[in-house]
């Protein structure tokens, strides 16, 4: 019995000695950039991960930095950042599913404070004591001062999902992506109240932004609930429609921006929910129709999910998610589309802000 | 290399199988037997060279207060992904998704059928009288979603006895303002039965928590109110026929605190749950009928009126199976049985229709050679409709064998091998926006062998039970997106590792001394992706601990236990590239349990502290759980002692 017991103890120290890989993951280490030209990766993480990130790429230095919100502030940013913008001296983070922008300092990254908004999406700078945040969900625009970093008014909106928004000679242009929605509103930017409702031939206007002749462009429509998207050139001045671009029923273009000339457009679009057909699409300001091929065509099971294009050299950068729950990749290409270099950024990169 | 590894432990098995078979000496005759920890054929009979760990009625008795998510993270090595003190709780068995983890009551699979997990936290440990942890795949037969392993279930069987009459209740509380009561009585007579249990409780769950600041603040939105209702009814035709019906009604409405980033949560979510099941068994003189058939309806409501989220889905589950198990001679079992299950859901916005249809037919033979060597062999045909968004069916052969050697009395050997697959859920499939129809299901092998020591002298009795296991999953399902969340066949996952679980005890007049240890190594890692430049090849897939274990010392004397349990939990990556990760933790805690006869009745008090290190943990990121906490309860079996 006793000789059991013994084989009996050679089985369970052997097995004992069977697990042996390191459990404690590698310590890494988030560096901050030197002062420089900063091109920054708006990660959003996973929904519900927390794993919001801002990183920097200087292009001169081909260096990546980041996660500079935590490097500095030494805690995670909070949930789904959606987009920033640079006011005085200060970057004004939309931390979309943590219901907050973040402010931080534009030299150490360092939190200066935090304004509760309701899942915020984007910020419209308009002075140094202005400023309009759109809404997810809520039929509002709110109103803060960013040198106080508090919240001034309410904006009521005719629909839900207030979202892209654009400044034009002292009027703010506001979509509400809501499919229900089919206007663009005016909103005086001196009185916060809607002065004009502009009719769109589209249903969920998403972004707007204005091009090198003073025209507005809007992306409408939300193809997951059915409603295909438009692209539509209007006049700001009397909502004169002046182009319109259907897609396909099947498309789903996202993340449009211009280059720095402003007479050139710049989508990603994605088929089959963001698998396959995905890719960077461009066109001028005076197509006649839309692109029928990508000017840059994503690889098989590719999710690309950020588009910036550098307004001082014309670069192009793609943001690939791949599935939300890994560091992403950033391409860099040449305006002329011709790859020039890649790095690694946080989960789920999703804009790209030039601040020059 | 691991897989060579493994095919030659599987070679030397069936090697010491065949030699053993050339001893030519008498030798003592001894007569074994396997106790019948289950109801169910397909544990009892034919699960010959899997793990099976059956929770023995002491642990049950003294966690009935609880769910089965604080049963089973506290002694199994299955970890239990809980969202928080006051939310969901899902299973991974050896790195297997929520949605590949089974859980079965009385032989019907209990999953909801839109999301494909079960929440094991609205499981009363107190329904339950027999609680089963099958480790492993095996999905000839257990159906789809058997990819891990299955948490089988039961409640009491019928007992014929006209002198029986039993009745049982009880109440606790705890901290956070925790309150329960239970209620439990079943009359019998010669050719009847009849039984209810029911299972109340409410929790502020306001614990205190060090917030996002850094200061400390008590858990806001966190209420919890539950009731649940059990109802067993029971008829003896004759002899040889037995009709029952079963009725669980459940509904739990929480509040969802807010997780550490959020400022603010005003969620609430309402399970109500209903499942019905009528059952027939007919005993043969050498084997047996049954036929059996159940619907299940799940219904789910969510409000965030912080971001004017309203959702209200049921969804409906019938299943029915017809069996037959016959036994030749003391040697050869053979079970025959035909499952049907129907889901679909009530239309809505998110889902105007969805239905699945799943029809199998499924054997199971086993065989016993020498009183040593147990054989199993089994196979399901399946076919699903409409499986991929068409309407045509598509079949499935899911093949299976295990194999049992008992080399010496101290030492049985065992190995199986079992292809495994999880066909893709009505949301995987239909959801609005974001389903998936073209998906296929995932499927592959999987694989295990292990030992079992037993043995025992004079006062000590010593248990060792190791197991090795892979597994290959294929078109592993992964819902990604940033706007829209849709699923995708993405990726070949390989999971493998070794379970062990130890424990010996030694007796010192009254005096029962215990002391165990289960532990589990799992890797569970992405083999290959159609993402491109995925970095997730070769990366542990996320919330699946390397290491896990559970301790338990204690002593029993006469009415009288207690039991010290320690939990330590690795290091889960959050993200499946590795980049993210959370911190190990560990938790104390004590169970205490005395039993005192006051004139015929039989009392019971209960008590209970849990995590008495105060550690501060989370097991999902953002969702802290309690510091230390306790409950105490007391019981009592009426006319139990006089019985």
């Amino acid at each position: 019995m006793a000789r059991k017991l013994h084989q009996a103890l050679v089985f369970v120290l052997f097995t004992c000695a069977a697990a042996c890989l390191k459990d404690k993951p590698a310590t890494v280490t988030n560096e901050l950039p030197p002062a420089g030209r900063n091109v920054y990766v708006i990660c959003e993480g996973n929904f519900n991960s927390h794993y919001a990130s801002l990183y920097a790429y200087q292009p001169g230095r081909d260096s990546v930095f980041g996660d500079l919100y935590a490097a500095a502030n030494g805690q995670v940013m909070g949930d789904v950042m959606e987009s920033m913008q640079h006011i005085g001296d200060q970057l004004f983070l939309c931390v979309n599913n943590s219901s907050e922008v973040a402010v931080v300092s534009a030299t150490d990254w360092k939190l200066a404070g935090t304004i509760a908004i309701s899942m915020p999406r984007y910020l419209l700078p308009i002075s140094a004591t202005k400023a309009y945040v759109s809404s997810e969900y809520s039929r509002s625009v709110c109103v803060i001062n960013p040198a106080s970093m508090t919240v001034t008014g309410t904006i009521v909106m005719p629909d839900a999902g207030t979202e892209g928004m654009c400044l034009v000679n002292g009027t703010a242009f506001v979509c509400c992506w809501d499919t229900a929605c089919t206007h663009l509103y005016k909103i005086d930017v001196a009185t916060d109240k809607i002065v004009q409702s502009i009719p769109l031939p589209a249903h969920a206007p998403q972004e707007v932004w204005l091009d090198k002749e003073q025209m507005l462009w809007v992306l409408a429509g939300d193809q997951p609930y059915k409603y295909a998207a438009s692209l539509i050139r209007l006049d700001p001045s009397n909502g004169e429609i002046l182009a319109r671009y259907q897609f396909p029923a099947d498309a789903d273009p996202v993340k449009p921006v211009m280059n720095g000339a402003r007479d050139t457009i710049y989508y990603l679009e994605a088929y089959n929910t963001g698998m396959l057909g995905n890719g960077i699409f461009r066109m001028g300001i005076h197509e006649a129709a839309l692109p029928a091929q990508p000017f840059i065509a994503a690889h098989a099971n590719q999710y690309l999910w950020a588009l910036g294009v550098d307004p001082m050299s014309g670069d192009i950068y793609e943001g690939d998610a791949k599935d939300f729950s890994q560091k992403g990749t950033v391409y860099v290409y040449g305006k002329d589309g011709v790859p020039k270099s890649s790095f690694n950024v946080g989960p789920g990169p999703g804009h790209f802000y030039f601040d020059y | 290399m691991t897989k060579i590894l493994f095919q030659t432990f599987i070679c030397c098995l069936l090697c010491a199988a065949l030699h053993a078979q050339k001893a030519d000496t008498l030798e003592e005759i001894k007569v074994h037997d396997r106790r019948a920890v289950s109801a169910d054929a397909r544990i009892n009979d034919f699960s010959s060279g899997q793990k099976i760990k059956s929770i023995d009625s002491t642990t049950l008795a003294q966690y009935r207060m609880q769910s089965m998510a604080g049963l089973l993270a506290q002694q199994t090595p299955v970890f239990v992904k809980s969202y928080g003190f006051n939310g969901l709780a899902t299973l991974n068995f050896r790195g297997s998704s929520a949605a590949q983890s089974a859980v079965i009551w009385n032989g019907i699979p209990i999953q909801n059928a839109a999301l494909g997990i079960a929440d094991v936290s609205t499981l009363p440990v107190f329904f339950m009288n027999k609680v089963n942890i099958v480790y492993g795949g095996s999905s000839a037969m257990w159906g789809s979603g058997n990819v891990g392993g299955a948490l089988v279930m039961e409640n009491e069987v019928p007992v014929f006895d006209s002198s029986r009459r039993a009745i049982s209740s009880g109440a606790g509380a705890g901290s956070f303002s925790q309150s329960m009561g239970s209620f439990r009585g079943s009359i019998s007579g010669r050719r009847w039965y009849c039984s209810a249990s029911i299972f109340a409780q409410m929790a502020q769950n306001d614990f205190s928590y060090i917030n996002d600041a850094g200061v400390s603040a008590h858990m806001p939105n966190s209420r919890l109110e539950s009731v649940a209702a059990l109802l067993h009814a029971a008829y003896k035709i004759d002899a040889q026929n037995t009709i029952s019906l079963t009725a669980w009604y459940q509904q739990y409405n929480r509040q969802i605190p807010p997780e550490l980033q959020e400022p603010y949560s005003v969620k609430q979510q309402q399970d109500g749950s209903l499942r019905l099941l009528a059952d027939w068994q007919r005993t043969l003189a050498t084997g047996k009928l049954y036929a059996k058939a159940s619907l299940v309806r799940d219904e789910q409501r969510y409000d965030d009126s912080a971001i004017l989220l309203h959702m209200h889905n049921a969804v409906y589950q019938y299943y029915q199976e017809c069996g037959w198990k016959k036994r030749w001679g003391a040697s050869d079992q053979l079970l025959v049985f035909v499952p049907v299950q129907l889901s679909w859901l009530q239309p809505s916005r998110a889902m105007p229709h969805a239905e699945q249809r799943k029809v199998a037919l499924a054997a199971a033979y086993s065989k016993n050679l020498w009183n040593r060597l147990e054989v199993t062999l089994n196979a399901r045909g399946e076919s699903i409709t409409p499986p991929g968004g068409n309407t045509l069916s598509i079949g499935y052969l899911l093949p299976g064998a295990g194999v049992a050697y008992r080399l010496a009395d101290w030492l049985t050997l065992r190995a199986n091998a079992q292809k495994t697959y999880r066909a893709p859920t009505l949301n995987e499939l239909y959801y609005f926006p974001g389903g998936n129809s073209s998906l296929k299901p995932e499927q592959g092998w999987s694989e295990d062998a292990g030992y079992t020591l037993k043995s025992g002298h004079g006062r000590f009795t010593f248990y060792h039970d190791l197991s090795v296991f892979t597994r290959d999953i294929h078109d592993w399902i992964i819902w990604i997106g940033g706007a829209i969340w849709t699923p995708h066949n993405i990726a070949e996952v390989h999971s493998r590792g070794v379970e062990t679980e130890n424990y010996i005890t030694f007796k010192a007049g009254p005096v029962k001394l215990h002391l165990g240890l289960n532990t589990a190594y799992v890797l569970a890692t992405t083999a290959s992706s159609y993402i491109y430049n995925d970095g997730s090849v070769g990366k542990q897939i996320p919330y699946t601990p390397r290491y896990n274990g559970q301790l338990n010392a204690g002593l029993t004397w006469g009415r009288f236990s207690v039991n010290y349990n320690h939990t330590y939990t690795g290091y889960r990556f959050t993200t499946s590239d590795e980049s993210y990760y959370m911190q190990p933790y560990q938790t104390g805690n004590i169970q205490l349990s005395y039993s005192h006869v006051l004139r015929k009745d039989l009392w019971h008090l209960i008590m209970q502290c849990n995590n008495i290190w105060n550690e501060r943990y989370q097991v999902v990121a953002f969702r802290p759980m309690p510091g230390i906490n306790w409950l105490a309860g007391l019981g009592v079996d009426i006319g139990a002692w006089a019985q």
